[in-house]
């Protein structure tokens, strides 16, 4: 059972800094990852997000800055090893041992040995759906199995902190909510999970979004905080009898203070808030209709012009 | 205190057999392939100094076969453990990067040093071993003693632990082979494997009982031909293991923070 011991925040970066080279990938990186919580780093690609995660379980070291795991100065970080999980994009198993072997393995290494290690393991390959093939060679997976192999390893000791670095590339969409069942199981236990994506409907789910750039922290807060900042509203999209009719909608929607536009047929009507919808259908009798919630990409699209 | 110490001690020989154990059922697959690969050079050097070039050469009272055999054996045991530790390793670090799973677990560096050197002993002895099976059926006389395997032991402890250090320290694939090339490959012919180090020139000697190979095939040798092993050459056999040791723990520590 997970219950952090920590009451801060599971990770705290403040002015953190790397460089390769002549390669500045961090750059006074700010972020706080409350505890219990699932934040999901976006960005685009070399925006710092994988370094900054390995800077977390201490693989590479910063520059400058002071980053902490659970209060702990990340200098320290071996020490709590048996809290972390870190499932890399590329998670390195063993391609000639078994599934069951490959997480006996890893089990053998968080301590977990004889009776607890087989019950655990079982628990995971059912979680993954690998049961069936758990004496196959994990070098003769496909790659969204090896994928799903890799998260179970990562799971294997219960870590309070887990890092997903792209954890559901070719994992279809069924076992994605399984995924997501699970994780969000662990952190209604006190599990902090940071997590990188490319899928916008995966940050969607998350608690927290964090959106990187150019190894610095853009923005940060709830999808729909990040929705509002972005200065996205929820839109109405209403068909009328003829195209008449949706001129005359529009422009009477326009007397009563709403920006309305007539866009492929059909009026479309920016909302304050969804509770506006009430009115425009009061003044408006539409054929059909149908509402535009802002998604998180349009969001970060935005975001991303306001920078440059 | 004495308590946490076996406790430590306990999890510790825990973990390395861990690290172990996933080798260990690599190699089982793979035993036959091995054998094969790792049994090539060594029966050729047998063929061809033992029984081609060597034949009717008397060295010191014995035969050439006799005293190419274990100096056949020292070299097996080197190549195969510092390949079998090292190789391994490197690939492992540069190209599965499996290495970093293990250096995020919670595992002590000691526990880590010594699980992924023993492969490298398990390796050379399972070598080694089929090497001296053959050449006991060739007639060569060998002596199994305590003292053969003790010094057997060292060397292969001695290469693993600098085949762990090589494989932290190197930065590409190619590194580790050019360390093979140019420290490996020398030793193997200039360490008192195949000629008598009293017949080379006083300069060259010292150079040559510089190198570990040459101290292992000495007191192999001596212990294989049933003759009192030479405690300086023992001893230098110890200190390389510790030295080659210390400095697996120092690239070790260096890999992580």
């Amino acid at each position: 059972m997970i219950s952090s011991k920590y009451a801060g925040p599971a990770v705290f970066a403040r002015k953190i800094s790397k460089r390769f080279g002549k390669l500045q990938v961090l750059k006074n990186l700010d972020i706080k990852i409350p505890n219990a919580t699932t934040y999901c780093l976006l960005g685009p690609n070399g925006s710092g997000k994988t370094t900054f995660i390995r800077a977390i379980v201490g693989l590479i070291g910063l520059d400058g800055g002071d980053l902490r795991v659970f209060g702990e100065p990340v200098k320290g970080v071996a020490g709590l090893y048996s809290r972390i999980g870190y499932m890399t994009q590329h998670k390195a198993l063993y391609p000639d041992l078994t599934l069951q072997e490959n997480l006996e393995f890893f089990a053998g290494l968080y301590g977990i040995r004889g009776l607890a290690a087989r019950k655990r393991i079982d628990e995971l390959l059912d979680m993954v759906d690998l049961k069936p093939h758990r004496g196959r060679l994990a070098g003769d997976l496909s790659g969204g199995m090896y994928q799903r192999l890799s998260l179970a390893c990562t799971l294997i000791h219960e870590p309070e902190l887990l890092l997903l670095d792209e954890p559901t590339v070719g994992v279809d969409p069924r076992l994605r909510q399984t995924f997501w069942d699970y994780f969000n199981r662990l952190t209604s236990q006190g599990a902090t999970i940071l997590i990188t994506t490319h899928l916008m409907d995966e940050a969607e789910r998350c608690r927290l979004v964090g959106y990187m750039r150019d190894g610095r922290l853009e923005a940060q807060g709830s999808p729909d905080e990040l929705k509002s900042l972005a200065g996205l509203k929820p839109d109405l999209q209403l068909w009328m009898q003829d195209e008449s009719a949706s001129y005359s909608a529009a422009s009477l929607l326009a007397d009563h203070g709403f920006s309305a536009r007539v866009e492929e047929g059909a009026v479309r009507v920016e909302l304050a808030s969804e509770s506006q919808a009430a009115e425009v259908l009061r003044l408006v009798k539409p054929l059909d209709l149908r509402m535009h919630e802002p998604t998180l990409s349009q969001a970060f699209l935005k975001l991303g012009e306001a920078d440059r | 205190m004495s308590n946490s110490l076996a406790t430590r001690l306990w999890m510790g020989s825990q973990d390395a057999s861990t690290i172990l154990w996933a080798d260990l059922m690599i190699l089982k697959r793979r035993l036959g392939r091995y054998m094969l690969t790792t049994l090539i050079s060594p029966l050729l050097y047998l063929v061809a100094f033992g029984w081609g070039l060597g034949r009717g050469m008397n060295m010191n009272g014995t035969t050439y076969l006799q005293f190419v055999v274990p100096g056949i054996i020292a070299l097996t045991a080197m190549t195969t453990s510092f390949n079998g530790a090292g190789t391994r390793l490197n690939v492992d670090r540069l190209y599965f990067r499996s290495f970093d799973e293990l250096l995020m677990a919670p595992t002590g560096t000691l526990s880590l040093l010594i699980g992924k050197a023993l492969i490298g002993v398990v390796r050379g002895l399972v070598s080694s071993s089929a090497f001296i099976a053959v050449a006991l059926l060739m007639g060569s006389g060998l002596h199994l003693n305590p003292a053969f395997i003790i010094a057997l032991l060292v060397t292969c402890f001695s290469f693993s632990f600098l085949g762990v250090m090589a494989a932290l320290l190197a930065r590409s694939h190619q590194d580790l082979a050019t360390f093979s090339s140019v420290i490996l490959l020398p030793m193997t012919f200039l360490g008192g494997t195949f000629f008598s180090l009293d017949q080379v020139p006083l300069a060259l000697k010292v150079a040559l009982y510089a190198l570990p190979l040459t101290h292992s095939s000495i007191c192999l040798r001596a212990a294989a031909l049933n003759q009192p092993v030479p405690e300086s050459s023992f001893l230098a056999m110890l200190l390389f293991m510790l030295l080659f040791f210390l400095g697996g723990l120092f690239a070790l520590r260096r890999s992580s923070i």
